[in-house]
């Protein structure tokens, strides 16, 4: 079973400054969520209206089904890795 | 107990077939399956899992490039899923997408591609290795 990453490292380095970074996204994702949800109850009633006077356009169902396209790319995540390096420069995304 | 092992075991009590070939058979039967499981674990097995693209500096490299390397890891689950999102590409802009490849000699239509051709597509690429030896570095992309 797919699973969002729980981890997300990114590394930045040049011949000046270095740079290490490990998110735990297992808690910023919650509270990303969280911060989601209560954005969607402000936003709801101004979506069923604009759904109302828009349904007949078709561009709706675009929208609805990009979420779970978004989701299914989410938890492809994991495994995810670029790591760049160039005469003393680095650059690296992991995702775990 | 499988329906073969049954059906040669209810022979054996009726007289039709010897205990050696009771035995031949019944070890046949078994074969049979661990094959079967065999093939769907390979075919399970075959389909990579990441896309690689690895770039590496030969020993005689320049300077320039003797510290460059570059080391990509796609999940292909991430290339399938972005697959799928060809299919909620607006038509105004899939016609754009296909009319620019078409300009660059590819006559290859987007949103015809099907999620069972990009499958196979993946389990071949395990047999894949692509190799381009340069005066400077190697580039190697393969699927694993």
């Amino acid at each position: 079973m797919k699973r969002p990453p729980y981890l997300l490292k990114l590394r930045f380095r040049d011949s000046r400054h270095s740079f290490g970074l490990w998110l735990p996204l297992f808690i910023l994702g919650p509270v990303f969520l969280v911060f989601l949800l209560a954005l969607c109850l402000i936003v709801l009633p101004f979506v069923f209206l604009s759904l109302l006077f828009t349904w007949r356009w078709g561009w709706w169902r675009p929208v609805f089904l990009s979420v779970p396209a978004f989701l299914r790319i989410v938890c492809s995540l994991p495994g995810f890795k670029i790591d760049v390096r160039d005469n003393g420069r680095q650059f690296a995304i992991i995702f775990f | 107990m499988s329906d073969n092992q049954r059906k040669i075991l209810e022979m054996l009590a009726e007289g039709k077939i010897k205990v050696d070939e009771a035995q031949r058979l019944l070890s046949l039967v078994d074969s049979g399956r661990g094959n079967s499981v065999g093939a769907d674990s390979s075919a399970s097995k075959s389909a990579p899992r990441y896309l690689y693209v690895v770039v590496e500096p030969k020993p005689g490299a320049s300077s320039e490039r003797k510290h460059s390397r570059v080391n990509v890891r796609v999940p292909f689950g991430l290339i399938k899923a972005g697959m799928k999102l060809t299919a909620l590409m607006p038509a105004e802009a899939a016609e754009k997408v296909n009319a620019a490849m078409r300009e660059k000699g590819m006559d290859f239509d987007l949103r015809r591609l099907k999620y069972e051709d990009i499958e196979e597509l993946i389990i071949a690429l395990r047999d894949s290795h692509i190799n381009v030896d340069t005066d400077d570095e190697t580039v190697r992309v393969y699927a694993e």
